[in-house]
């Protein structure tokens, strides 16, 4: 046994790797040592508490950090002058509109024109600023003492920059100076409708109203539209209207239906206005110029009432610009004075017994003659299509019958009258009708009821 | 003072597994040879071993005794090398499962001694691989490895008597081999004269 054990063992030990195979074995297993390390958690030990890093390196690709500034930049650019156009007096962003937006769109104005209207319209601005923080309470008489120093600051801009285009473009300026007027007034009648609602201290605007007034009455002593030509004042209309058109379809989503009719009516009215002066050379140079000024005063009042909220909340359009009414509306409006003042007069003649006074029945004894002479005169002037003294006549005779009408109590009675006015065409009938008590009696129309018109 | 002992414990495994390496790899790798005959992949094998016990550790297990573990973790890898190769005939299937208790002649090692005295050490490393494994494994294990009974029972996962029997009727077989070999290379030579 011990000899075959020693025999086989000693046979068995040449089998053997060579040096090389086993320094290429042992190789391998070390790399896989290495490669399979020891896992510190199945240690016993406690581990030690991991020490981070003073600091980290993260590295960003080129591309993303060219992407974050190109996105940072846009923020810079578009971003923070869009949020400044918000701010006020007082805000961090106000410096950026004023000193920096402003300035660049007031470099960017190349016509000396164009150059005036925006500098205008930087004082319109500072005037809205100044009635958002009367608004918000924040118009202490600091704050006030400011915004009135900015006003003013804008504002001999504004007069510089005129009297400096009056040297190149004489028509140019009057029209700025038009428009700054126009400006200044609707401006003053909004602070103006402002304050009435509040005398709570940080929002009246009285100093405010009271400096816009005084720099309106200083513009208005030196006016000087009269050397506006027809000519420039009809082109400048003309892109005027345009761009109140274009306003107008703009603020059709937000303007109610009424307001969107009452500023087409305006417009139309500017229209008529334009066409009228353009059309009738008959009229004298002066009197086309007036009418094309009152045109321009009225599309640069409707052009704020579009774009500036407080204005159309502040303001009722009929008062910014009253209507004017079409020669049509105005004989209807005749037809109906006179009517009224027939059915007067019918009252006063078979009441005139209830006066007692002698004073007062001599009075209205001597006014009954007169009152047919002037609707007689309106009925003629109709008929000579004289509007102005039909219109003249119908109101006085109107005024002179009420006056009557309040001297005594006059017994009162229903009148249907019905009265025709129209064209020579056409012939609209229109009622005017009074409810009176305490009479059944029913007066028919006098001759001077039924008008035909031409 | 804890990191230390972290590094001191993670050295003292690494320096018990190349230890081990150096002690044992020579030993793994004459038993792997003679157990599969193919020198390259027992090379490959005695790889496998060491990178399996390496994982083993890296797992948090302690080893008391490297060689046993050693020796059982190649041995499974020779079993799974043979499962690949089919090599195994049905014979040897048949011996491994149907492996008695044995006699009591089988069982005694002075019979066992008194066996292994006839056999011609010499010849016998070359005709062992010629055993079914079942014999060869136990023959190699007992005799090239110089493990015990008791050690080779732990490692094949048998019981001593069952080590016992295959390693006398293994040691039969191979006298039989031998002699039946020497017996023909006899016939041979009286045929040259």
């Amino acid at each position: 046994m011990k000899r075959f054990s020693e025999q086989l063992h000693k046979k068995s030990l040449l089998i053997r790797m060579k040096a090389v195979e086993k320094d290429e074995l042992r190789a391998r297993v070390a790399a896989f040592m290495e490669y399979h390390p020891l896992a510190a958690t199945s240690q016993t030990v406690v581990r030690k508490a991991p020490v981070l890093p003073p600091f980290r390196v993260i590295r960003i690709p080129a591309l993303y950090i060219r992407a974050g500034i190109g996105a940072f930049m846009m923020l810079l650019i578009v971003g923070v002058p869009a949020l400044a156009e918000k701010s006020v007096p007082g805000d961090i962003l106000y410096p950026i509109k004023v000193q920096v937006t402003e300035e660049i769109r007031s470099s960017l104005n190349r016509d000396p024109y164009q150059k005036v209207a925006w500098e205008t319209t930087r004082l319109e601005r500072r005037i809205t600023e100044a009635r958002q923080l009367a608004k918000a309470g924040k118009l202490t008489p600091e704050v006030q003492a400011s915004v009135l120093e900015a006003v003013q600051a804008q504002k001999e801009v504004t007069v510089n920059q005129i009297d400096s285009l009056r040297t190149t473009d004489a028509e140019g300026a009057s029209l700025a100076q038009l428009t700054y007027a126009t400006m200044l007034d609707v401006q003053s009648s909004v602070l103006k409708a402002d304050d009435s609602a509040s005398t709570t201290a940080g929002k009246s605007t009285v100093a405010l109203a009271d400096a816009i007034d005084a720099s309106l009455v200083e513009v208005q002593s030196k006016d000087d539209s009269a050397a506006v030509s027809v000519e420039r004042l009809q082109a400048q209309l003309e892109q005027e209207t345009t761009r109140a058109y274009e306003l107008l379809q703009n603020i059709g989503q937000i303007a109610t239906e009424q307001e969107h009719k009452d500023i087409e009516r305006r417009l139309s009215d500017v229209d008529h206005k334009i066409e009228m002066a353009t059309k009738d050379t008959t009229n004298d140079l002066e009197s086309r110029q007036t009418e094309l000024r009152s045109a321009w005063s009225d599309i640069q009042k409707l052009i704020s009432f579009m774009t500036d909220i407080d204005v159309r909340g502040a303001l009722a359009i009929e008062t910014l610009v009253p209507v004017v009414p079409t020669d049509s509306e105005r004989l209807t409006l005749i037809v109906q004075h006179t009517a009224t003042a027939s059915n007067n007069l019918d009252r006063v003649e078979k009441g005139i017994d209830v006066v007692k006074n002698p004073a007062m029945l001599a009075k209205i004894t001597l006014s009954i003659p007169h009152s047919y002479e002037l609707l007689k005169q309106a009925s003629t002037s109709i008929a000579a299509n004289d509007i102005d003294s039909a219109e003249a006549a119908a109101t006085e005779v109107l005024d002179l019958t009420t006056s009557m009408l309040a001297l005594a109590t006059f017994p009162e009675i229903t009148v249907t009258t019905p009265i025709a006015t129209g064209t020579a065409a056409t012939t609209t009938a229109v009622t005017a009708s009074t409810t009176v008590t305490g009479t059944s009696t029913t007066s028919t129309a006098t001759a001077t009821d039924t008008i035909s018109v031409e | 003072m804890k990191g230390h002992q972290t590094t001191n414990t993670m050295g003292t495994h690494e320096a018990s597994f190349l230890k081990a390496f150096e002690d044992y790899s020579d030993a793994l790798f004459r038993h792997a040879t003679v157990r599969i005959s193919d020198r390259e992949r027992a090379i490959d094998l005695v790889h496998d071993t060491f990178t399996k016990v390496w994982t083993y550790v890296r797992n948090g297990h302690d080893i008391e005794s490297y060689r046993p573990f050693l020796y059982k973790v190649l041995n499974n890898l020779i079993i799974d090398e043979y499962r690949k190769q089919k090599e195994a005939s049905l014979d040897a299937l048949l011996e491994r499962d149907g492996v008695d208790e044995g006699s009591f002649e089988e069982l005694r090692e002075s019979n066992v001694e008194a066996l292994a005295a006839t056999i011609d050490g010499k010849q016998a490393l070359d005709l062992i691989a010629t055993l079914p494994d079942v014999y060869r494994e136990v023959l190699i294990l007992r005799f090239v490895d110089g493990l015990g009974p008791r050690e080779i029972s732990v490692l094949i996962e048998e019981t001593e008597n069952v080590v016992s029997v295959r390693i006398h009727r293994g040691l039969k077989q191979l006298r039989d081999i031998i002699e039946g070999a020497t017996n023909e290379r006899e016939a041979n030579r009286l045929r040259a004269q």
